[in-house]
């Protein structure tokens, strides 16, 4: 949300062309990220997703953002697997 | 996770098993996961070493050692990023002109024993309290791994500079300032061999933000401090006490950009 409003209100020319997508693998976060940003930016995208079954080629040059993603995240109850990542990308053409 | 035999070296990898009543087990094998074996290729092509004691490293050493009594003959377990090298790998493949920023924690507190070992908390009352093993009910608990950058960068880089496979072989989106019609592989040591260290080798097609096909600028590592002194505006996060919660705190976590 942050980035997306600081870069409207300093940098309005790049904002027109910013693609703003988000891989995230928790439906619940999934769909408050949803709720939050894409009334305010409607060039925010939300997959919900692993990025481990990331299965489309992205040809364009773009940020890919990842804060405290590789530390892993709370054990799914279903799955042991170590690391539920979220990921941005950002896409500023 | 994976240990060393103290007689031969060779890595054992571990398999964690859970019986009827829900109790965890763990064995070890010679490495059989893909993964594994390819994240240690990797780390010995990029020369780092295992974390043996360097005593061992010798073969007499070795032999006096192992006849010791009661002296262990696995080495200490230690967390491997094979996840990491995945994303790195789907990095590379599903997004060939990305450009990363990735922050993350350095080292962490009341970590298990073992080397790059995580810390596994629970929250109690709202307060995170760490145990000391990582056999825990799947769900309750948070596990959280270090990273250590400077490894990370190396294998980022080496991932990134594999030369391209045929299942790879798709366009990226040419940049309107490329100036080269000739793959730029075939005349790439003409004028001369020199490529410089801080760049990767330029991929065709695709120009550096400067426009020149100079290969782009190879990623680095920053402590949370010297990132923000170089990318942020510090004046506006200062306290009035002078305090930068930006410079000041944050002390284990670093970027790689």
């Amino acid at each position: 949300m942050d980035i997306l409003d600081f870069i409207r209100g300093g940098y309005p020319e790049v904002y027109e062309r910013t693609h703003y997508n988000i891989v995230e693998i928790s439906g619940r976060l999934a769909k408050l990220q949803e709720k939050l940003l894409v009334p305010r930016h409607a060039c925010v995208s939300i997959t919900h997703k692993s990025i481990f079954h990331w299965d489309r080629r992205e040809p364009a040059p773009c940020f890919f953002l990842a804060m405290e993603v590789i530390v892993g995240r709370p054990f799914p109850p279903h799955s042991l697997d170590p690391f539920t990542p979220r990921r941005t990308t950002l896409h500023t053409t | 996770m994976i240990r060393y035999d103290y007689r031969s070296l060779e890595p054992y990898q571990a398999l964690i098993t859970v019986n009827a009543n829900g109790d965890y087990g763990i064995y070890y094998t010679r490495v059989t996961d893909s993964l594994i074996s390819s994240f240690l290729n990797l780390r010995r092509g990029l020369g780092h070493p295992p974390p043996l004691p360097s005593i061992l490293k010798s073969r007499s050493m070795r032999s006096i050692y192992n006849h010791l009594p009661f002296a262990p003959n696995l080495s200490t377990p230690e967390y491997i990023p094979t996840r990491l090298l995945s994303l790195l790998r789907t990095l590379r493949t599903h997004f060939p002109r990305h450009r990363l920023l990735l922050s993350d924690f350095s080292s962490l507190p009341d970590t298990i024993p073992g080397v790059n070992a995580p810390v596994v908390q629970a929250r109690v009352r709202g307060a995170a309290v760490a145990c000391s093993t990582l056999f825990v009910r799947p769900g309750l608990f948070d596990i959280f791994f270090p990273t250590h950058f400077g490894r990370l960068r190396d294998m980022y880089e080496h991932v990134l500079a594999q030369p391209r496979t045929t299942d790879d072989q798709l366009p990226v989106a040419l940049s309107p300032l490329a100036i080269s019609a000739s793959p730029l592989s075939v005349g790439a040591g003409f004028f001369s061999s020199y490529q410089p260290q801080n760049r990767r080798t330029p991929a065709d097609g695709v120009a550096s933000s400067s426009g020149l096909p100079v290969g782009e600028r190879k990623s680095n590592v920053f402590s949370h401090a010297e990132f923000m002194e170089t990318y942020a505006d510090l004046e506006s996060t200062c306290l009035q006490n002078g305090e930068n919660p930006l410079v000041d705190y944050y002390k284990n976590v670093k970027f790689l950009f």
